[in-house]
């Protein structure tokens, strides 16, 4: 089932062209977004999450057109959003901050107590739960970002970066916690580390100069990259670069039919 | 999944109050006020007119930097995804902190209407600010307009004290703070960082 499609998606920062005519259509699963520096990953995942405004194009989530007011609030009560910072209160403990979204999201105060507690241990930091954000470490800030992008239990998880600061041992959990999470709701992750989607992901989309380079599955990806003599560490890493100079090689036109 | 030790849940009202330091801006107000009451009846200032002036002016330029400076969100890309009608709490904020700014200065300053009149001018200013500059830099405004009015006055106060009774004092205040706190209900605060430039 289809819960987002994007139809000529395009998104400017003042001047340059952040994503330029982007279909795209996602369903339930863990997608992965791969990407250059400044590909657009980032402003896709600001439009999905209804923070950003896209210059034209259609977008629909979870069967509401978040153009109109009543679909934007529809959508946001089902979402989850991860940012790249997302900059929390220092003096609020575990708790207190993950309430703070549960009541942004607007879910019933009798049911808050209960889903702040859930999230929170499902990222692993159930002793931290009183703790001020402030004295946490840097990997375990990142899990209170998780914690919060999950309270409401999301139809739609946007995740940005979500490893970053993440030890090995802790990410290795927090694919864990995707594959169980992706497996009723669509989770779309921004990253830069080919081996998180390879390990985690049903799909992949790869974004360069804000199209749409290469769309398919991990396994598809990694069979780009067959060839060992090719630049890059392990299939999907090679599958990544071949993907992305074929991209870059092939005439405008060409372009449009891999969208 | 390690068991969670259950916690009392703070409610949203009291959440969203600490998140924009709520309790830290009344007591900045309140101190606020009772600094430039203390200063208003110094004995070299009470009985200088002028004097007294230029102890509102600050007064009303620090309590509207207080409430600037609470309009700021440490987590706007977050809450830029709340499904909850911002301008309601957006309007509540400003309203209750302005109030409470304003009941302070009424009891506690020689010039109370000269005292209200500034703060919901400079507030205006500064939640227009706020919307547009972003709320760290949003007393800047209000200050330059001071600075640059004290400049052009020349040493002359008395239009100044003389406002709130003049043809338009009142209305030209309640038209900035409803101009201003428009913009900032609709709006919010202008995000800050990367993103929001």
């Amino acid at each position: 089932m289809t819960t987002i499609r994007l139809t000529g998606l395009t998104v400017r920062h003042r001047k340059a062209v952040a994503l330029d005519g982007v279909d795209l259509a996602l369903g339930t699963g863990v997608h992965g977004l791969l990407g250059p520096n400044g590909a657009g990953k980032t402003s896709l995942i600001r439009v999905l999450a209804t923070v950003a405004e896209p210059a034209a194009g259609r977008v629909e989530i979870l069967g509401e057109d978040v153009a109109g007011h009543r679909g934007r609030v529809a959508v946001r009560r089902r979402l989850g959003y991860l940012p790249q910072e997302f900059g929390h209160y220092p003096r609020f403990t575990v708790r207190d901050f993950v309430a703070y979204v549960a009541w942004l999201k607007e879910l019933p105060a009798a049911r808050t107590p209960a889903a702040v507690e859930r999230a929170v241990a499902r990222v692993g930091l159930a002793d931290r739960i009183d703790a001020r954000i402030g004295t946490l470490s840097g990997g375990m800030v990142r899990r209170v970002g998780l914690a919060q992008a999950i309270v409401n239990e999301p139809d739609l998880l946007l995740l940005d970066e979500p490893t970053a600061g993440l030890d090995p041992e802790q990410r290795v959990e927090f694919r864990g916690l995707l594959r169980e999470l992706g497996a009723h709701a669509t989770v779309i992750v921004s990253t830069h580390l080919v081996e998180d989607v390879a390990a985690a992901c049903t799909e992949v989309t790869l974004l360069d100069a804000g199209r749409v380079a290469h769309h398919g599955t991990p396994g598809g990806l990694a069979a780009l990259g067959a060839d060992p003599d090719a630049p890059g560490e392990n299939p999907v890493e090679r599958g990544y670069a071949a993907a992305l100079r074929a991209h870059r090689a092939a005439p405008a036109a060409g372009r449009e039919a891999v969208r | 999944m390690t068991a969670v030790l259950p916690g009392p849940t703070s409610s949203g009202a009291l959440l969203y109050a600490r998140s924009r330091a709520l309790p830290h801006a009344l007591a900045a107000a309140g101190v606020t006020a009772v600094l430039a009451a203390g200063a208003a009846r110094l004995p070299g200032v009470r009985a200088e007119p002028d004097r007294v002036l230029f102890v509102v002016v600050l007064w009303a330029l620090g309590a509207a930097s207080v409430i600037g400076a609470s309009l700021h969100a440490e987590c706007a890309e977050l809450d830029g995804t709340a499904a909850r009608r911002w301008w309601r709490w957006r309007l509540a904020h400003l309203l209750g902190l302005t109030g409470s700014a304003a009941c302070a200065a009424a009891v506690a300053l020689p010039t109370p209407a000269l005292a209200v009149v500034l703060a919901l001018a400079c507030t205006g200013v500064t939640a227009a600010a706020a919307a547009l500059l972003g709320a760290r830099v949003c007393w800047l405004p209000a200050v330059v307009v001071a600075g640059v009015a004290g400049v052009a006055s020349g040493g002359d106060a008395g239009a100044l004290r003389a406002w709130p009774a003049g043809p338009g004092g009142w209305s030209v205040a309640l038209a900035l703070f409803a101009a201003g706190g428009a913009l900032h209900v609709v709006r919010g605060a202008r995000p800050e960082g990367p993103r929001g430039g």
